[in-house]
C-alpha cells in the first residue's frame, strides 16, 4: 500500500473519480425504465433494473463524499501538493517509470495486438523473451534499452494493423506476421546479448542463458498441453501451432 | 439424511478417493503444488486455485475438487516455509509465524518449527472440517428459511462485514470496494426484464463479466505487476535439519492448538475475510494469553503454532458460508465458488437438496488433503525448501501467461482477456491506495444475487419495504448493516471517546 504521507492525497483523487462514477451510474439509471413500459412489461419503480444501480450510485457518491472530507480534514490538500511537486521533479523517462512499462507493454500488446494474429507459441515466446529476461538480468541500463526496442517493435506492428498492411502481408504470405514477431524475437536475443556482453558482468550470462531456458520450455510444455490434452483451440494458430498439430495427427494416424 | 446416513455418505467419499490411484495421486500432486505456490513469495493460494480452476474445468467435479481443495489446503500452509527459512512470508498468510519462525531458524531450530508448523497445520485444517460437516447443513436449512429480503440483505451484509475487517485504511474505503464490484455485477443485461444495462453497445458485455476472468485480473494481474515492478530479493534459506513433528509438544499445546483453531473458523465464516486476518488475530490472542507474553516474537512455538493453526482453520471456516450460502468466506474460497460455478453446480442452500452429500464429500476430501498436506510436509521439506532459491523473476511472467491461458481456455472467449487486464490494472491500484479487494470480489459475486432479490421481493410485497422490518432475519441483518455502518462514523467515534473523557472526569 502506497505511504501514508501519501495517501490522503490520493484520497482526493480516488474520491472525486469514485463521485464522477456514482453521477455516472445514476445518470445512466435515469435512462432505464423507470415506469415506463420496456419490451410491452408495463415497469413499476420497485421491479426496474434502474433500483439497483441508483442505490450503487447514492452509497458511492455519500461513500466518496466521505472519503474526499476525510482526506481534507487530514492533510489531504498538503500531501496531495506534495504528490504534485515530487511527479514534477520526475523524469518521464525515469528508471522506476520504465520499469512500471516493462511490465505493462508487454502484457497489454500480448493481449490486445498479438494474440489474435500471432501464432500463439510464438506470442508466448516474444512475451517471455522479453520479460523473463529484462527482469532477471535486472539491469537498469539494458532494461531502459530493450523497452525502447521492444516498444518500437510493437509500435510498428500496431501502424501495420491500424493501417491494415498486416491484413494485406497475411493475404500474400499467410505467416508474414508470424515471420516478423520471429523476426521481432531474433532482435531482441540478439540485442540481449550484445548488451549484457558489453555490461562485462558475468552474472549476467548466467541468468540469461536462465531466462532462455524458461523463455522456451513454458511454450514447448503449455502449448500441446493445451491444444492437444485439454483440446482447446488456442485464439491463433499460424505456423507453428500448425505445424505441431500436423506432426500430432500424424503420429496418431 | 440422519447421523448415520451422513457417516455413510462421508466414509463412502473418503474411501472412493483413497481406492483411486488417479484421484490419490492427484491430491498428492496438487497439494505438493500448493505447498510450492505458498512457499514461493509473489504466488499466493488464490492464484494457485485460480490457476488449477483452468486447469481441472474438464475434469469430473469430484476429481476438480480435489485438486482443488488440495492446493488450496497445501498453499496456506506452504506459505510458513519462506517465513520461517528466509523470513519473507511465502504468503501474507504466513506473516505472523515469521516473527517467531525465523528467530528459531536462526537458533537452528528450523526443522523443528517445521514440524511444529506442518502439524498443527494439518490439525487446523482437519478441524476446520470437523465444523464444516455440523455447521454447513445447519446454516443451509436456516437459509431456506429466507426470503427474498434476506438473500438482498445478505449480500450488503457480506460487503459491509468484509469491507470494515479487511481494510487497511478507512473502512469506507472498503465499502466502497464493494459497491464498485455491486456495480461490475451490474453490466449486462438484468436477469428479470433482459434490459441492458451499462453494456456501452459491445454485444459480448450483454452476458455480463464472467467472474472467473475478473477474479484471475484482480488477484492475479496485481500480484505479477507488484512482483516484477519491486526488485524481489532472493534470499538463502537458512540451513534444514530433520523435520520433526514434536508430538509431546504439540500435546502440551493442544489447548492452544484449539484455540486457534476455533479463531481460524470464526474468521473463516465471516465473508471475505481471509487467512491472513485469522492468523494475525490468533497470534494477538495467543500472546494475550500467554503467561510469558515477552517470549513472544523471540522465537517461540506458542507463536508459530497459534498463527498456522489459525490460518488452516479459516479454510474449513470460508467453506460454511460459500457451501451453506453461496457466500465465500474468503478470496481463495471465492475462486473456489467460481470453480464450482463452472462445474454447473449452484452452492447455497439448496445445493444439500440438489446434489445430497456434497458437503460430506468436500469435508472428506479437506481431511484427506490434510493427511496429504502432513505426509508431505515431513518428507519432502528439504525439497521444497531449495525452490526459494528460485527467484521470482524467472516464474512470474510464467504465471502472467498462466493466467492468460487459463481465462481464455474457460469460455474460449478473447474478450474475457480484454477484461482481465483493465480489471487487473484496476486492482493493483485500488490495493496501492488502501482499497481491499475481497470487498470488490464479494460485490462481484452477490451482485445479481442482489439485484434479482431486492427486486423479486418488492414485488412479492407490492413495493412495501415493511418486510424489512417485520421479518425476523432481515431486522437482524439491517440492524447489523446499520451498526457496522453507524460505529464506523467519525461522528459515533467523537461521541464516544466523549462520553469517555466525561466519564473519566467524573
Amino acid at each position: 500500500m502506497m505511504d501514508k504521507s501519501k495517501l490522503r492525497g490520493a484520497d482526493i483523487i480516488t474520491g472525486v473519480l469514485f463521485f464522477i462514477l456514482g453521477i455516472y451510474i445514476i445518470a445512466e439509471a435515469l435512462t432505464m425504465p423507470l415506469k415506463d413500459s420496456y419490451a410491452g412489461v408495463e415497469s413499476v419503480w420497485y421491479v426496474s433494473p434502474a433500483l439497483m444501480p441508483l442505490i450503487i450510485g447514492a452509497a458511492m457518491i455519500f461513500l466518496a463524499v466521505y472519503i474526499i472530507v476525510f482526506a481534507f480534514r487530514h492533510g489531504g490538500v498538503a500531501a496531495l501538493k506534495m504528490m504534485m511537486a515530487e511527479r514534477k521533479g520526475e523524469k518521464f523517462l525515469s528508471d522506476k517509470n520504465i520499469r512500471y512499462a516493462a511490465v505493462l507493454v508487454p502484457l497489454i500488446s500480448m493481449v490486445y495486438l498479438n494474440l489474435t494474429r500471432i501464432d500463439f507459441f510464438i506470442t508466448i515466446v516474444l512475451f517471455l523473451v522479453y520479460t523473463i529476461t529484462v527482469f532477471h538480468v535486472d539491469d537498469a541500463q539494458i532494461m531502459r534499452k530493450l523497452t525502447f526496442l521492444y516498444t518500437a517493435e510493437m509500435v510498428f506492428f500496431l501502424l501495420l494493423v491500424v493501417s491494415g498492411l498486416d491484413k494485406l502481408l497475411t493475404k500474400l504470405f499467410a505467416y508474414s506476421n508470424d515471420i516478423l514477431a520471429l523476426i521481432y524475437i531474433a532482435t531482441i536475443i540478439i540485442a540481449f546479448s550484445r548488451n549484457i556482453r558489453k555490461s562485462g558482468v558475468e552474472i549476467y550470462r548466467k541468468r540469461f542463458a536462465q531466462a532462455m531456458w524458461m523463455t522456451w520450455m513454458t511454450p514447448v510444455v503449455l502449448v500441446p498441453a493445451f491444444r492437444f490434452m485439454l483440446r482447446v483451440p488456442l485464439p491463433f494458430e499460424g505456423i507453428i501451432v500448425n505445424a505441431m498439430s500436423f506432426v500430432y495427427y500424424a503420429i496418431k494416424q | 439424511m440422519n447421523i448415520g446416513q451422513q457417516f455413510g455418505v462421508f466414509f463412502s467419499s473418503f474411501f472412493s478417493i483413497v481406492t483411486n490411484p488417479v484421484q490419490m495421486l492427484l491430491l498428492f500432486g496438487s497439494t505438493l503444488l500448493g505447498i510450492i505456490f505458498g512457499a514461493l513469495p509473489g504466488l499466493t493460494a488464490t492464484l494457485g486455485v485460480a490457476l488449477l480452476t483452468t486447469l481441472t474445468y474438464g475434469l469430473p467435479l469430484e476429481t476438480a475438487m480435489v485438486a482443488l481443495l488440495g492446493i488450496y489446503v497445501g498453499a496456506v500452509y506452504g506459505g510458513s516455509y519462506g517465513s520461517i527459512m528466509i523470513n519473507i512470508p511465502g504468503t501474507a498468510s504466513a506473516a505472523a509465524t515469521a516473527l517467531d519462525g525465523y528467530k528459531m531458524a536462526l537458533r537452528g531450530e528450523a526443522g523443528r518449527a517445521l514440524g511444529l508448523t506442518t502439524t498443527s497445520s494439518a490439525i487446523g485444517t482437519a478441524f476446520g472440517m470437523f465444523f464444516v460437516v455440523i455447521f454447513t447443513p445447519l446454516i443451509a436449512a436456516l437459509a431456506l428459511q429466507f426470503t427474498s429480503f434476506e438473500f438482498f440483505l445478505l449480500a450488503f451484509f457480506g460487503i459491509m462485514i468484509s469491507g470494515s475487517i479487511s481494510c487497511p485504511d478507512t473502512v469506507q474505503k472498503g465499502w466502497i470496494s464493494g459497491f464498485l464490484g455491486l456495480f461490475l455485477a451490474m453490466v449486462g443485461r438484468d436477469q428479470l426484464q433482459v434490459y441492458p444495462r451499462y453494456t456501452f453497445g459491445i454485444t459480448d458485455l450483454e452476458s455480463g463479466i464472467e467472474i472467473v476472468p475478473v477474479l484471475i485480473g484482480a488477484f492475479g494481474i496485481p500480484q505479477i505487476i507488484q512482483v516484477l515492478k519491486d526488485r524481489t530479493i532472493t534470499a538463502e534459506p537458512t540451513k534444514l535439519d530433520r523435520v520433526l513433528p514434536s508430538f509431546r509438544e504439540i500435546g502440551r499445546n493442544i489447548m492452544h492448538i484449539l484455540r486457534s483453531a476455533l479463531i481460524g473458523v470464526g474468521i473463516g465464516a465471516v465473508p471475505g475475510i481471509g487467512e491472513d486476518i485469522a492468523a494475525w488475530v490468533s497470534y494477538g490472542t495467543a500472546k494475550k494469553a500467554s503467561k510469558h507474553p515477552g517470549k513472544f516474537g523471540t522465537g517461540c512455538d506458542e507463536g508459530i503454532i497459534a498463527s498456522e493453526t489459525a490460518n488452516n482453520a479459516c479454510i474449513g471456516g470460508a467453506m460454511i458460508p460459500l457451501l451453506s450460502m453461496g457466500i465465500p468466506g474468503s478470496p481463495p474460497a471465492a475462486m473456489l465458488l467460481g470453480a464450482i460455478l463452472i462445474h454447473g453446480i449452484a452452492p447455497g442452500p439448496m445445493l444439500e437438496i440438489e446434489h445430497p452429500g456434497f458437503t460430506l464429500k468436500v469435508s472428506a476430501i479437506l481431511l484427506l488433503a490434510s493427511f496429504a498436506m502432513w505426509v508431505i510436509g515431513i518428507l519432502l521439506a528439504k525439497q521444497v525448501v531449495k525452490l526459494l532459491r528460485v527467484p521470482a523473476t524467472l516464474f512470474m511472467p510464467v504465471v502472467a501467461v498462466l493466467c492468460l491461458i487459463g481465462s481464455y481456455a474457460l469460455g474460449l472467449k478473447v474478450f474475457n482477456l480484454y477484461l482481465m487486464i483493465p480489471m487487473g490494472i484496476l486492482s493493483y491500484y485500488l490495493t496501492d491506495m488502501g482499497y481491499p479487494l475481497p470487498p470488490l470480489v464479494i460485490g462481484v459475486i452477490l451482485g445479481g444475487m442482489a439485484d434479482a432479490n431486492l427486486r423479486r421481493g418488492l414485488m412479492v410485497s407490492q413495493g412495501s419495504l415493511a418486510p424489512f422490518f417485520t421479518r425476523p432475519v432481515a431486522l437482524i441483518l439491517l440492524i447489523v448493516i446499520v451498526f457496522t455502518f453507524v460505529t464506523n462514523t467519525s461522528m459515533y467515534r467523537n461521541f464516544t471517546a466523549k462520553f469517555k473523557k466525561n466519564k473519566g472526569e467524573k
